[in-house]
């Protein structure tokens, strides 16, 4: 047989009869400002003695708006080259100049980042210029193959259909000669065909 | 059309939330919402690839989430209606008046921050390494090619490298921000810290006050690694999210026995192994959470599905990655297990200077230590938040150990695994550290009772 349920020891008091009980200590207003002001204390301290959230503070929530403003105007091919440097602008020129079946001829990598170069750079050619992988990120779908890793993809080498001008490097592999070199360029392998003198005459 | 898209896609999550997880806070379904929207959307798009329809179809893909959409708020109608007749605000005008000033500076540094990650992280391209040679290089040939096995596997002349072969959560999620016609795949890892944010400020306010939330939320995304790699295309903050967020949800499932966080948490540590491989950590500490219940309950339904869902999701990629990409990973793990003492040691050594480095983490690791210091006597007098501790200690131990797997023998020739991979992959933890530091006996007292007005 069940058993009727015990009385609770210590059941609680109904609310309605339990006198109302002041709070003790700060009155409410004062504890609000103590707590602000710990807060603000708290906050000022991080940035003031950890060099991490003084970054956090004072240049990337601070000076960011200011800089967003300053670029507001540049388009995507501008924000890259700003990131990227002389790299970006070098692969957008690959791509203007060539089709997208183009298999590309690239300096050993002692080309692309002579001795001495730091590896990122905006000057010159970024370090990362020696790895496929991160270079076909910005011409893909051409296909890359590089003069000192040319037996990884005989096949390739054997068909390039263009150049990387790197530094002055690249001339020496074209069946013609150059009459203005420049230091970087893009050059088919075949020597471009004159455009017809005659044609030209008749668009005039 | 690019806003509408992403409507679609915020729709498609919180009608799956609404269906089955009616009963987590409004703040948690709002980010809950596009993390898990993404997830459908990249789960279904390995469908479409498995019947061979294109993957840079907007239609095709926004024409399935507005089908899910409707079908999974049709099923939350009812509560819908029934959330509608029983609704009051829960605040009166005059509350104003007795807002806790402190919180109002916080919850504006708060928004102060997000605002300004959000519109950096958005206005600059993706640039950074790790993108350009792996997750975004593979999201663009995704959306050229319209196949995930593109030119990038091409056995002939092979792109991949070790970040493509990671499981396709993010190449999918930045190939999906192409198809909607954004430049960039930057507004993805935008959308990530903003629901990281939201979804953690509402599952510290479960246990504490407002003040402790604004506070703890507001240490987390201001830490200064996270907050930099949080403006960069880095996929750690995405995991972080669907780790950190999902344990935190089979947390609450184990304190309180709600069904919904139990649905959010498996969905959410679904999610993150189909992001990342290593989170197979954050998987097993949801198991651990999973099966002390089920024990404890005499049920093992929850845990069949969790174990069975996650072992095949984790193999499925696997197998995808060696029978039809055809691929091996090549992150260099000796699979075999070994003991190498100097080793050990010096990667410990690197590990210690990377963890404590201030300049990385700011107060965070130190502040966690000097909780669990102070809360030591509960800890092992009263036995307290010991399963919290575990599911913080025990993957970090396991994620040690993995980097102790790679075949690297950690002396200064120039691999940086703990001063990049190690160091980014702390992030996940972050979250709950920061949940436990809110959550004892002596934050409670602090703030709970004497800063509560």
């Amino acid at each position: 047989m069940a058993k009727p349920k015990k009385k609770q020891k210590h059941q609680p008091k109904e609310k309605a009869k339990a006198p109302i009980k002041k709070k003790s200590g700060l009155p409410i207003f004062a504890k609000n400002v103590l707590i602000l002001i710990g807060v603000l204390l708290l906050l000022n301290g991080l940035k003031t003695y950890n060099n991490g959230y003084k970054w956090v503070a004072e240049t990337l929530v601070a000076k960011t708006p200011e800089q967003l403003e300053k670029y507001k105007n540049l388009n995507y091919d501008q924000k890259m080259e700003g990131k990227l440097g002389f790299a970006y602008k070098y692969f957008k020129f690959i791509n203007e100049n060539t089709p997208d079946s183009a298999i590309i001829l690239m300096p050993p990598d002692t080309v692309i980042r002579p001795k001495g170069q730091v590896h990122y750079t905006k000057k010159g050619m970024n370090g990362y210029t020696t790895n496929p992988k991160w270079v076909s990120y910005f011409i893909y779908p051409r296909k890359l193959v590089y003069e000192d890793r040319k037996d990884q993809y005989p096949e390739l080498y054997e068909n390039f259909t263009h150049v990387a001008v790197m530094n002055g490097w690249g001339y020496q592999k074209l069946p013609y000669r150059v009459r203005q070199e420049s230091s970087f360029s893009i050059m088919p392998r075949q020597m471009p065909k004159q455009k017809p003198q005659q044609q030209k005459r008749t668009n005039q | 059309m690019m806003i509408f898209s992403w409507i679609i896609v915020f729709l498609c999550g919180l009608g799956l939330i609404n269906a089955s997880a009616r009963d987590i806070k409004l703040l948690e379904k709002l980010g809950f919402s596009l993390p898990v929207g993404l997830g459908i959307a990249t789960l279904l798009m390995f469908v479409f690839e498995g019947f061979g329809l294109p993957l840079n179809s907007a239609n095709l893909l926004l024409g399935s989430l507005g089908t899910i959409a409707l079908i999974t708020h049709g099923i939350a109608f009812p509560y819908y209606k029934s959330a509608g007749q029983n609704f009051t605000f829960p605040y009166k005008p005059k509350d104003i008046f007795k807002l806790n000033l402190g919180w109002v500076v916080l919850m504006a540094a708060i928004a102060i921050v997000v605002k300004t990650i959000v519109t950096k992280t958005v206005f600059w391209p993706v640039f950074i390494h790790d993108s350009v040679n792996g997750y975004d290089f593979l999201a663009r040939v995704i959306q050229a090619e319209g196949t995930f096995n593109n030119s990038i596997f091409d056995p002939n002349y092979p792109l991949y490298s070790p970040r493509t072969v990671y499981p396709p959560l993010t190449p999918l999620s930045f190939s999906i921000s192409y198809m909607f016609g954004h430049d960039s795949a930057k507004i993805i890892t935008a959308i990530f810290y903003v629901s990281n944010t939201l979804v953690f400020y509402s599952m510290l306010k479960r246990y504490s006050s407002h003040l402790a939330a604004a506070l703890f939320s507001l240490l987390f995304i201001i830490t200064p690694e996270f907050a930099a790699f949080s403006a960069l295309s880095s996929p750690n903050p995405m995991c972080t999210f669907y780790s950190a967020m999902g344990v935190l949800s089979l947390y609450i499932w184990y304190k309180e026995d709600l069904n919904s966080y139990f649905v959010v948490g498996f969905i959410s540590i679904m999610l993150a192994l189909w992001t990342r491989t290593e989170s197979l950590i954050f998987f097993a500490a949801g198991g651990l959470l999973v099966l002390t219940k089920a024990v404890q309950q005499k049920r093992f339904l929850k845990l069949a599905i969790y174990s069975i869902s996650g072992i095949a999701l984790f193999g499925f990629w696997q197998y995808y990655l060696s029978s039809v990409l055809m691929v091996d990973n090549p992150d260099n793990i000796i699979k075999h297990l070994y003991w190498d003492g100097e080793k050990l040691g010096r990667m410990m050594t690197k590990v210690k200077i990377v963890t404590f480095n201030m300049q990385f983490y700011g107060v965070l690791i130190y502040l966690f230590l000097a909780t669990i210091a102070i809360n030591i006597y509960f800890h092992i007098k009263h036995r307290e938040g010991l399963m919290l501790l575990a599911i913080i200690f025990l993957p970090w131990l396991a994620y040690m150990f993995i980097y102790y797997q790679l075949d690297t023998p950690y002396t200064n020739d120039g691999s940086v695994w703990i001063e990049s991979g190690y160091k980014r992959g702390l992030f996940y933890f972050f979250p709950l550290a920061l949940f436990y530091c809110a959550n004892n006996r002596v934050a409670y007292l602090i703030f709970n009772k004497w800063l509560k007005l």
